[in-house]
């Protein structure tokens, strides 16, 4: 029989290589999350930084002159700033939600941030882009993507709102991450686009592939994250 | 809660009404049919540039015709002073024209006279490119080309 004191010996030498071996995937963890967070955080502080010169109201820019024939419309012009603007605001207020400290130490932010969140793409940004996808360049299917974008970040975002309004935060979280992939579809959009004119593609070609793959890539990856984190993956399609 | 879903929605209905409307009355108009359509051609960036060089081959010179390099006669006018009588010959100026090269015809037909360079255009990656704007050449070659005025503005 062992004694006591070798079997104590024993049980903390095993809590030692547990632990190590939980701060490892720990490490491992924040090491992914740090790939994932700090390119998305950059790329889209990039996009905003890049949006800021069109408030100038100039025409002196290439996305204006090539639908000229459209900005003569005042109403289309409207809906234009008001898109970009929403989309700015939704791309800053998002980054802030998905941060745990601000959740641990301020509330109230993450509150305030996701009800701005909530009106913009709600009353502004949805709205404003159901408008401009009927003017989008392509054919009938790029439109019908984009009009089914702005459906698809509408409802995600109505629903994550109402899953916390019935205090099932789970059901928040997950609503919320398929509104933020209709929201980052500008950022990916632009990365594929970027690519695929670095490799020599012609531009209508790369404009209508970059859409499609930015845009079923986001809600493919979120399905993945929340198949990944969700114990019964149907039951996150229910709001109660 | 319900009256930000019938705001929402109502937005939401309103502007795929209107905006079906107003592409009924738009997409009428050819304006718009080719508002999208590039002018540039679709094929990779790869410029020529055609360089008529001669060549000089020995073996077909005699065979073939050869363009003579001609040039004007220069005109000597008699100018007389009327004081000394003397007559003295100027040679005016040459008038400058363009002169005719030889060129050998049969290499020109088989296009070894012309030698096609590829230029292959280095696409400039700038942080720029990541914004709404499309990635056409002539729209990046113009923002690339109001770049450097807009820095000699700020310096000045």
């Amino acid at each position: 029989m062992k004694s006591l004191q070798e079997e104590h010996l024993n049980y903390q030498t095993s809590c030692m290589q547990n632990s190590r071996i939980f701060t490892l995937q720990k490490s491992v963890q924040v090491l992914f999350q740090m790939l994932f967070w700090v390119p998305v955080a950059g790329l889209s502080l990039l996009l905003v930084y890049n949006t800021l010169p069109y408030f100038s109201f100039s025409k002196d820019f290439s996305f204006i002159e090539e639908r000229s024939l459209l900005f003569k419309s005042s109403f289309y012009t409207a809906c234009f700033y008001t898109h970009i603007f929403a989309g700015s605001v939704c791309i800053i207020t998002a980054l802030i939600q998905f941060s745990r400290y601000i959740l641990k130490k301020s509330k109230p932010i993450h509150r305030w941030s996701g009800k701005l969140y909530v009106a913009v793409v709600l009353f502004l940004g949805a709205p404003t882009g159901l408008f401009m996808s009927f003017f989008a360049k392509g054919s009938f299917w790029e439109r019908s993507l984009f009009m089914f974008m702005a459906s698809f970040w509408f409802i995600t975002t109505l629903k994550g709102l109402s899953a916390i309004h019935k205090k099932n935060v789970i059901g928040h979280k997950i609503w919320m991450m398929r509104s933020y992939a209709m929201a980052m579809t500008a950022v990916t959009f632009r990365v594929y686009h970027i690519v695929f004119y670095l490799m020599n593609w012609g531009h209508l070609e790369n404009y209508e592939l970059s859409l499609w793959i930015s845009v079923i890539g986001n809600m493919f990856f979120a399905e993945w994250i929340i198949y990944r984190q969700s114990k019964n993956y149907l039951k996150s399609f229910a709001t109660t | 809660m319900k009256s930000i879903l019938y705001v929402g929605a109502t937005l939401m209905i309103s502007a795929s009404i209107y905006g079906f409307v107003d592409y009924r009355k738009t997409s009428r108009s050819k304006e718009f049919k080719k508002m999208y359509d590039s002018k540039e051609e679709t094929s990779p960036v790869v410029t020529t540039e055609k360089t008529n060089t001669v060549v000089i081959k020995p073996e077909t010179v005699s065979k073939e015709k050869m363009v003579v390099i001609k040039k004007q006669p220069v005109e000597t006018k008699e100018v007389v002073e009327k004081n000394s009588g003397k007559k003295e010959t100027v040679a005016p100026v040459e008038k400058i024209e363009p002169e005719t090269t030889a060129v050998n015809t049969s290499l020109k037909n088989n296009g070894a006279a012309e030698t096609d360079k590829p230029v292959k255009t280095k696409k400039v990656l700038s942080y720029k490119l990541f914004s709404r704007a499309p990635l056409e050449e002539k729209y990046i070659n113009k923002e690339l080309k109001s770049e450097p005025k807009k820095t000699e503005n700020k310096e000045q």
